[in-house]
């Protein structure tokens, strides 16, 4: 060997060198390095730093990147998971618990006298959190929608908004009054802002259920989650209070998940939205804005959906010991103030908020209505799930029959058959698979 | 011959060496990843541990042939193709003008690239932007337009907003049906990519081959009266053919391969699912709803295809070349 081919081989020994020289050695710092999977947002930032603080041995860092459940779940199986990560609902905690690498903190709680379905709203049943009465996340703030109003807006249209819960009935002609038009017709704002991803809301206010209570089969063919739907629709095509797609598309700017109709909110192209308290991460930004929020319409039923972030620890990374702090760190008050004055949401504890010295912000003082969130978790419950079918799989068949409606192309009923229709034959096979008989269908979920 | 051998005997080692790295690159990261996805085709692997590891035959095939999901996102994989042939034929036409010896020949084969070089996430973002159906300049443009034809009132497509197809393909099912006629996201995803892809390899590919056209034969051509046409008909064309053949092989594979970035990024797939393409399904298959088995499955069928529908390329365009 000769010549050229030994020049290279020279040269690629000599840059190997000089990267085993220079590569970025193991950071010298000695604490320990706790992996955050989670968004970053003003409120993890503030959280990770006051955790730091409280443990000088331990670095939590936060990795918003590997945030996704997908990223989580391949990342942890592979060894090189992060050490916490979040969960937002049923499907997310469904796909931890089948990959096995939610740890279980049902012994954890106990041994810190915690008990979830005392102490945190949504305590037992949050299915983003609990599974078959196990507990594998520490929740580390929940939230419910009630409804945003620009308040000077209503002032100018003469609109009162009662504030004890009022009927979808009672506030369909007052979204329409909030409803501005232009000469040629052209709604230039809308009296509300219709989000399609809380469907289940609507049609638990209307009496219906996604699943039977066993999970054994999919409801949504029934005549009140197919009203439900319908008045969605409604609100859209025929009170014309809410935008089409097109329209709303028109109005939409770039964001992350919910953005989209928050901007448009906080730029006033809708007089009132369903939104949680945790909307003022994005609506503080804004100025000027005159806000008030009072309880969300509801049908037949007072009910409003509950959600929340929930934060697991993974069984197979090494730094458990070290996670179980940040446990107790979520449980804290402190944790709970940052929270609070971040605006994400509102703490799970729900002796945090029984408080009501709590609910008003020094720093904040035009948001006097913190309580109206508290008080409307009342009244909540949360998403549901089925142990039989992969709460993915139906979320996105969901996804796509709503699109159908919302584009006005099928009925609310043919869609709803339709999706009911579909997950009831999986749920048929995996109940099969498990040697288990599927229920006989009734006469209103006939596919 | 000895020594040639002897000789060959003394390069193996240092030869072997230099293809060491980029071998055992290739054997670890690609070759074996895709042994093992024929393997795990035939069973039910998923990364969950929802039910034990099982061989499960051909299984994973014929769910697929009952799964009209993936018949649907074939029939999408196969409508986004449709762009294929106008996008070669635009690049020949770009080529042919800016193979000539024009002033300023440089500036415009750089600007007529630059899609190719620009982050595609960007220009994905950018066309939503310009195909937003109440404020996109496109339908401003083209309501604009409309009402100095006098129809006013006339609406603009709502692009990335609409199921609707140049073919009326149905959403949920393969057929078709006048409702379903017009123009939506499929169409509005074709048109990015006609507009990214014209000015692209292509083009530069049709240039490179235009240079390499003997010029004795338009010379020839010129004796015999030919009109512009005649030769490019009989000239230009029969040369560019290997050219050609490449560029509709690489296009199909491309095209039957492509879609996924798109999808993510510009409509998640939806109105409704019709921009998912194959590649689209495979991935939310795999990695969301975990079911590596089904699909790796679905990965070999579109191996399968596009190995055939290559080689039946081949062997109609090897054909015609000869011919």
């Amino acid at each position: 060997m000769n010549g050229y081919p030994r020049i290279i081989l020279l040269l690629l020994g000599a840059l190997t060198f000089c990267a085993w020289y220079w590569h970025p050695k193991h950071s010298s710092d000695p604490r320990i390095l706790l992996s955050w999977a989670v968004g970053e947002s003003n409120s993890t930032r503030t959280q990770a730093k006051a955790f730091n603080a409280a443990h000088p041995d331990i670095r939590l860092a936060i990795d918003s990147d590997n945030e996704d459940k997908m990223k989580v779940v391949v990342q942890a199986i592979a060894g090189v998971g992060p050490d916490l990560f979040a969960c937002y609902n049923a499907a997310g905690l469904d796909t931890f618990l089948k990959a096995n690498i939610a740890l279980d903190l049902t012994d954890e709680f106990a041994r810190r006298g915690v008990v979830p379905q005392r102490d945190f709203w949504n305590g037992a049943d949050a299915t983003y959190r609990t599974a078959d009465g196990r507990y594998f996340g520490v929740p580390l703030n929940v939230a419910v929608d009630c409804l945003w109003v620009h308040a000077d807006l209503l002032a100018e249209a003469g609109v009162d908004l009662p504030t004890g819960g009022m009927t979808w009935e009672q506030f369909i002609p007052l979204a329409k009054k909030l409803t501005v038009r232009t000469p040629e017709g052209r709604i230039v704002r809308y009296g509300f802002g219709l989000n399609w991803a809380q469907w289940q809301q609507f049609v638990w206010q209307w009496g219906g259920t996604v699943f039977s209570a066993d999970g054994t089969r999919c409801t949504l063919d029934s005549p009140e989650a197919i009203a439900a739907l319908q008045f969605m629709r409604d609100l859209v095509y025929k009170h014309g209070v809410a935008p089409t797609p097109t329209a709303e598309a028109g109005m939409a700017s770039q964001g992350g998940w919910g953005a989209g109709l928050i901007t448009q909110f906080g730029a006033r192209r809708y007089a009132t939205a369903l939104g949680g308290r945790w909307w003022l991460v994005v609506l503080r930004g804004y100025q000027g804005l005159d806000l008030n929020a009072v309880e969300g319409p509801h049908g037949r039923e007072r009910v409003f959906m509950s959600y929340g972030k929930s934060i697991m620890i993974n069984q197979l990374a090494p730094h458990r010991e070290e996670a179980l702090k940040f446990m107790d760190y979520l449980l804290s008050d402190e944790h709970h103030a940052i929270l609070n004055h971040e605006a994400d949401g509102f703490g799970a504890r729900r002796s945090w908020a029984a408080d009501e010295s709590r609910l008003v912000d020094p720093q904040y003082p035009k948001e006097t209505y913190n309580r109206v969130w508290r008080d409307t978790m009342n009244y909540c419950r949360v998403e549901e799930s089925s142990p039989w079918i992969n709460n993915m799989v139906i979320a996105r068949w969901i996804d796509e029959q709503l699109d159908l409606v919302k584009n006005d192309i099928k009925s609310p009923e043919e869609a709803f058959r339709t999706i009911a229709a579909r997950a009831n034959a999986e749920i048929a096979r995996n109940l099969a698979k498990a040697g288990r008989a599927a229920p006989a269908p009734t006469s209103a979920s006939t596919p | 011959m000895k020594t040639i051998f002897n000789a060959d005997r003394r390069h193996l080692g240092p030869a072997l060496l230099f293809i060491a790295p980029n071998f055992l690159g290739f054997a670890v990261f690609t070759a074996g990843p895709v042994l093992w996805s024929l393997v795990v085709a035939f069973s039910n692997w998923s990364i969950l541990k929802t039910e034990p590891f099982a061989w499960t035959g051909v299984a994973n095939f014929i769910e697929l042939l009952g799964d009209s999901s993936f018949w649907l996102t074939l029939v999408n994989t196969g409508y986004l193709m449709l762009g294929i042939p106008f996008s070669i034929a635009g690049s020949l036409g770009l080529a042919i003008l800016l193979h000539g010896k024009l002033r300023g020949v440089v500036f415009f084969r750089t600007l007529y690239y630059l899609p190719c070089f620009t982050a595609g996430v960007a220009l994905m973002i950018l066309w939503k932007a310009l195909l937003n159906p109440e404020f996109g300049p496109v339908n401003h443009m083209l309501e604009g337009a409309a009402a100095t034809l006098g129809a006013d009132g006339w609406r603009a497509p709502t692009w990335l907003q609409s199921t609707a197809n140049l073919l009326g393909l149905e959403v949920e099912h393969v057929g078709l049906s006048l409702r379903q006629w017009g123009v939506g996201a499929r169409d509005a995803i074709i048109t990015m990519g006609l507009w990214t892809a014209i000015g692209g390899n292509n083009m530069l590919l049709y240039i490179a081959a235009l240079s390499n056209v003997p010029e004795e034969l338009y010379e020839a051509a010129d004796i015999d009266g030919a009109s512009g046409w005649q030769k490019f008909r009989n000239v230009t064309w029969p040369q560019l053919a290997p050219t050609t053949f490449f560029i509709s092989i690489m296009s199909l594979i491309g095209g039957l391969q492509g879609g996924f970035e798109t999808a993510r990024v510009m409509t998640e797939g939806g109105p409704a699912g019709t921009t998912k393409t194959l590649a689209y399904y495979i991935y939310e298959k795999a990695f969301t709803e975990f079911r590596i088995g089904y699909a790796s499955a679905v990965s070999w069928v579109l191996f399968t295809l596009i190995f055939a529908i290559t080689l039946m390329q081949w062997r109609w365009g090897a054909k015609n070349n000869e011919e």
